[in-house]
This record gives C-alpha cells, sequence and structure tokens, in this order.
C-alpha cells in the first residue's frame, strides 16, 4: 500500500498528457521493481526529460512562449515602420492633391490626380502585404481594375471606363483613408514604443550604466548608488519591458482590424478565400 | 529507409534494446526489463525504459496492446522491425571491421 501511493506520487510528476498514457503501465512496473534509491533516481530523470519534451514540443508552453514573443516582436517592427511610413504616405498625399487640386482649372492638374491616385492604390496594395505578413491581417484578394485587357486595342475610351470604374471603387477611397490616418496612428505608436523601449531598457540596462558612468544615477528622483540598486532598477527595467508586450500586441491588433476592414469592400470585385489563407494581390 | 536512433540521444541504447526484445514477442515493462537484463547483464530504469518507450511508440516503431490489469504489453510493428533489421546490418558491418582490424594488429 505504501509503496503503491509512492509510486503514485513518482508518477504524478511526469505531464498529465503523458500520465494519460503511460502512467499505469509505469506504476505497476515501479511496484514490480521496488523501490530503490537507483529506481527512484532514474524515474526522477525521466520525469524531468518527461516536462522538458512537453514544454518544448510544437503547441507545449515553451513553443508557445517563443511564438509569442516573435509575433510581439514582429509587430513592434511594423508598428515602428508605421511612424515614417505614415508621414512618407501623408506628405506625398497632401502634396498631390492639393497640386492636383489646385491645377485643375488649367487641366495639368486631373493626370496629377490621376497618378496619385493610382500611386496611392498601389501604396495600399502594399500595405495589404506587410499587414498580411506582419501583423497576421486576414484580408480578401482584391481584383484589381484591369487599365488593359488581352486582345483589345488600348484606346481612349477604354482608358475612361477604367478610370471611372477605379473612382467608384469604393476600396481606391478607403484605402485613401488608411494611409492618411497611418500618420498620427505612427505618431502614437512611435510614442509608445519609444517611451517603453527607452524606459525598461534603461533600467534594464542600469546594472552596466552604474558601472561606466562616473556622474550620479537618478531613477525617478532616487539615486543609484549601490550595486543592487542597480540590479534592482535592471528587474524593474524586465517588468516594464514585459509590460511593453500586451501594449505593443494591442496597438497592433487596432490596426490590423483598421487594415482589415478599410484595405478591402465586399464587392463583387473580390474573391474570399478560406479561413486560415491570406494571399494578397492586387 | 527506416528512421535510425541518432536522434534519441541517450535513449538510443535502450530503444535498441527494446526493440530486439519485442522482436521476441510482445512483453509489458517488467518482462522488458528481465529480458534486457539476462542479454546484457543490466537492469534498465524505469524512467529510462519508459522515456524510450514513448520515443519508439512515437515514431510508430512499436505499439500498446491492451491492458492486462493495469500492466501495458508492448509489441514491435512492421516499421520497428524495418528499423531494427537496418540497425542490426550496420551494426554487424561495425563488427567486421573491428574483427578485421583486430586480427591485423
Amino acid at each position: 500500500m505504501n509503496m503503491s501511493m509512492n509510486a503514485a506520487r513518482l508518477v504524478s510528476l511526469y505531464p498529465a498528457a503523458w500520465r494519460e498514457r503511460y502512467g499505469d503501465g509505469l506504476t505497476c512496473l515501479l511496484e514490480d521493481e521496488g523501490l530503490s534509491l537507483r529506481v527512484i533516481a532514474d524515474t526522477l530523470f525521466g520525469a524531468a526529460d518527461a516536462q522538458l519534451r512537453a514544454t518544448t514540443a510544437h503547441g507545449g508552453s515553451m513553443h508557445r512562449f517563443t511564438h509569442y514573443l516573435g509575433r510581439s516582436g514582429l509587430s513592434a517592427l511594423y508598428l515602428l515602420l508605421t511612424f515614417p511610413l505614415g508621414i512618407g504616405y501623408f506628405i506625398f498625399l497632401v502634396t498631390g492633391i492639393a497640386v492636383g487640386v489646385s491645377l485643375s482649372i488649367t487641366w495639368v492638374g486631373i493626370p496629377i490626380l490621376v497618378a496619385t491616385m493610382l500611386i496611392w492604390w498601389q501604396l495600399a496594395r502594399m500595405e495589404r502585404l506587410l499587414t498580411a505578413w506582419m501583423l497576421d491581417a486576414r484580408i480578401p484578394v482584391i481584383r484589381a481594375v484591369a487599365w488593359t485587357e488581352p486582345g483589345r486595342p488600348r484606346s481612349i475610351a477604354t482608358a475612361w471606363s477604367m478610370l471611372k470604374q477605379q473612382v467608384q471603387h469604393p476600396t481606391t477611397w478607403k484605402s485613401l483613408a488608411y494611409l492618411l490616418i497611418e500618420f498620427p496612428f505612427g505618431l502614437l505608436a512611435f510614442v509608445v514604443l519609444v517611451f517603453f523601449g527607452a524606459f525598461g531598457g534603461s533600467l534594464l540596462a542600469m546594472p552596466v550604466i552604474y558601472q561606466v558612468t562616473t556622474e550620479q544615477v537618478q531613477v525617478t528622483g532616487m539615486t543609484v548608488d549601490r550595486w543592487w540598486e542597480a540590479a534592482l532598477c535592471s528587474l524593474a527595467g524586465l517588468a516594464v519591458l514585459a509590460l511593453a508586450l500586451p501594449v505593443v500586441n494591442g496597438l497592433a491588433t487596432i490596426w490590423r482590424r483598421v487594415a482589415e476592414s478599410l484595405l478591402t469592400t465586399r464587392t463583387e470585385h473580390e474573391v474570399e478565400l478560406p479561413a486560415g489563407e491570406h494571399l494578397v494581390s492586387a | 529507409m527506416p528512421r535510425g536512433f541518432a536522434d534519441l540521444g541517450r535513449f538510443s541504447e535502450p530503444a535498441l534494446l527494446i526493440l530486439i526484445s519485442l522482436a521476441g514477442g510482445p512483453k509489458h515493462g517488467y518482462a522488458m526489463t528481465d529480458d534486457i537484463e539476462q542479454m546484457t547483464g543490466e537492469r534498465l530504469g524505469p524512467g529510462t525504459l519508459y522515456g524510450a518507450l514513448s520515443r519508439l511508440e512515437e515514431r510508430g516503431l512499436i505499439e500498446a496492446l491492451p491492458q492486462e490489469q493495469r500492466r501495458q504489453p508492448f509489441r514491435i510493428t512492421a516499421v520497428g522491425q524495418e528499423t531494427l533489421r537496418a540497425q542490426i546490418a550496420s551494426l554487424e558491418a561495425m563488427t567486421l571491421q573491428a574483427t578485421r582490424r583486430l586480427a591485423a594488429t
């Protein structure tokens, strides 16, 4: 009775899924073998091995954690990109539209406006790829307006009808809105990321800063002048960086939703992909 | 070509011994340990035995039979027999080489 209880306790150190499969067999074997020191040590090693395998296996907690870190890193990279990209889009669009509109009295403005529109369509296309890759956005395939048709000679009439289609395509205008709001969003994301990065990073590096610098180091009014204070700062830095992960993922989720709703329109122009696929072309 | 044991690390030798033991017929853990002790003079620990058994089953080299009063018997599969043959062949080649070299000295 005592022996089987101890055997059961040893087996309970194995992961639940493993016990489900082999628990009975191993318990019986332990009872038959008798719990010598050698047997106990060997079983402890076996349990540690099974636990390690369970956490590092595909779908195990270690695997999920590294996957989460990887996704967060990619999201953070994208968020950092939105700032320069947003500024670039904003300057290009405001300049293109302003110049085009003001020159449209002389007709020179019209081709400028058309070119601006075609370029922002291409920019939206690039954003579809970026958000699908880096934020895991699920965006259905969009069939672009065909400016040339195989077998039909280019003519003013077909170009005119294509232009009308492009202007009437709701995604053209939603893409414009998307590109314009990327600037304020990018600014916000940049500020948040720099705050967390700089604050958390410098706290984390405090033991190094404390060693290298000859000046007094102050953190929120308190002077760091002992090694253990620096070590404590390092721990706090780790906590700040850990806190940044959900913030980064939250921002990324918001922007993913924006991309998913603004970079597409549910019309007959689109082909819905099966779930899990997010091929993008336009 | 059956997959070898190279990636089993410290479980590769127990795995080979288990396959040899099961090649003689289905057995549960205790019977396997006894059988292997008779072959090698050493008793495998329960943790080592089950570590190797779970890996062998994952690879489809052995399979579990219905439990007999909580004891869990296993038997070798066709893939397991193939793998064992390949392992034995490479061991034989190695033995032959070693014998030749020793004879030459």
